[in-house]
């Protein structure tokens, strides 16, 4: 009876601690993702290619690494990755006109996808002749094919994130050491 | 390394950090010995620009020559190479800046001077074997608009050739392959094309 | 059904994969010494030839290699078995330990 109740005690103490692994596991990720925002100047660092409208330079599950440095001008030729503020996702067009404005200090970009006939006008909405500064998340500096695949899958069937978030969890709770 | 699970996992997860070093080598060495084109030859043969009928901006077509040699681009991480032919200009002192139309952000500045770069024409280069570019009387592919409303009173422009180099995996680079020799002229807007 | 289990049996063994103590130090080592140089290996390899496909390639047959020879609890890496001590024969057999309960 003492040593049942004393193993429940340990039992608590090992789930506890497994617990906290893991939350420090997802904390410091966060950390890096956040510390690597910081340094490149941009809300989201790393984003995954998810259309075809860029082919053949970018295909869909491409990973990208963006910057996004106050004092670059975006220029034409130029990846840039920006989010219409009338619609959720992210969109990786290239810039194929800049319009600097020394007086006001912005820039007014027109994009096209390198796989797209038309340019990008039509996404911008009646409102937006083009896009400013502030609709661009960052331009894109480096590139790791395929890696960025697995969130797309996960993405497409949420079964296998929950399939896989249990399993982990499952696994960090069992596992020893 | 106890049992076949464990032995699996080790290997799988040094192997991962092994295939990422080694993309890391790729990268840095391929952008260490990064190899630049040999200037070519850009030259604008001719400029037209239009006033279309109810619409406020000018449209300018050119034709052009291009000859340039982009092969020397390729290395063993080179996935593609994006050629495309620039044409920059300042707006004349005054004119309006339409792309920002009252409406998305309101700010009008008097006595603004745009600076303008428009991308007039473009080509994806897949293979080393077509990195020979040599055009003769090309026609923009994309309009050149007037964002300025009008070209004429705008400040000369000049064409260049840039590339942009797409490497299987690493940071993307970018040069110039040439220039045209000299400044050019806007002429005066022919009103209503066809 | 003698055989019936012990092919079962040596299913299992597979499965779980025990090895001797020895190989498992050997294994890690090998492990991190085969993967390094096959890095620096298949980039030098990439590099002459100018073909980065050639140079995953080499990474991938490496790997693969590793794998096939240490992951299945081959004979060799059972070459070092614990020398257990042999039973000791003895009549009071009930050990202190047990019986504090």
């Amino acid at each position: 009876m003492d040593s049942l109740k004393q193993l429940r005690k340990m039992g608590v103490r090992q789930i506890l601690l497994q617990a906290l692994t893991f939350g420090s596991v997802l904390a410091s990720g966060l950390m890096m993702w956040k510390a690597l925002g910081l340094v490149c100047n941009t809300e989201s660092p790393i984003v995954v290619v998810l259309s075809g409208s860029m082919e053949p330079a970018f295909k869909r599950g491409d990973l990208l690494f963006l910057t996004n440095f106050p004092n670059e001008k975006f220029e034409v030729g130029d990846i840039t990755v920006y989010k219409l503020p009338h619609q959720g996702i992210p969109i990786v067009h290239r810039v194929i006109e800049a319009h600097d404005d020394s007086t006001v200090l912005d820039q007014f970009l027109l994009t096209k996808g390198d796989n797209n006939p038309e340019d990008d006008k039509s996404l911008y909405g009646s409102r937006m002749k083009g896009l400013k500064r502030s609709n661009v998340i960052g331009r894109v500096k480096g590139f790791l094919p395929y890696v960025g695949y697995v969130t797309i899958v996960l993405n497409d069937f949420p079964q296998l994130k929950y399939a896989l978030l249990g399993g982990l969890g499952l696994l960090a709770l069992i596992q020893k050491e | 390394m106890h049992s076949t699970y464990n032995r699996i996992s080790t290997i799988l997860s040094h192997a991962s950090t092994a295939l990422m070093v080694l993309l890391g080598l790729v990268a840095a060495t391929s952008y260490l010995t990064l190899p630049s084109a040999e200037p070519g030859t850009v030259d604008v043969k001719t400029v037209q620009v239009y006033q279309e009928r109810y619409r406020p901006n000018e449209v300018a077509w050119v034709r052009f020559d291009l000859d340039a040699d982009l092969r020397s681009l390729w290395t063993w991480n080179t996935k593609q190479v994006f050629a495309y032919l620039v044409v920059d200009y300042h707006d004349a002192p005054n004119s309006t800046l339409s792309a920002n139309e009252p409406g998305a952000d309101g700010a009008i500045v008097e006595g603004r001077k745009a600076e303008n770069s428009i991308v007039a024409w473009d080509r994806i280069i897949r293979r080393q074997r077509d990195g020979r570019l040599r055009i003769e009387g090309g026609r923009n592919k994309y309009p050149l608009k007037a964002v300025g409303k009008k070209f004429f009173g705008a400040e000369p422009f000049r064409a260049r050739l840039m590339y942009n180099v797409q490497p299987w995996v690493g940071l993307l680079t970018y040069g110039e392959a040439g220039a045209t020799k000299n400044v050019l002229e806007w002429p005066k807007a022919q009103s209503a094309m066809q | 059904m003698d055989i019936l289990n012990n092919v079962q049996r040596s299913v299992q063994r597979v499965i779980e994969g025990k090895i001797d103590f020895t190989a498992q130090k050997h294994a890690e080592t090998a492990t991190y010494a085969i993967l390094s140089l096959t890095t620096v290996l298949s980039f030098l390899a990439g590099y002459i030839a100018q073909d980065l496909r050639f140079s995953l390639a080499v990474f991938g047959i490496s790997l693969l290699a590793l794998l096939l020879a240490l992951v299945p609890p081959w004979p060799y890496l059972n070459a070092h078995p614990v020398p257990w001590r042999a039973p000791v024969p003895t009549s009071t057999s009930a050990s202190p330990s047990s019986k504090t309960d």
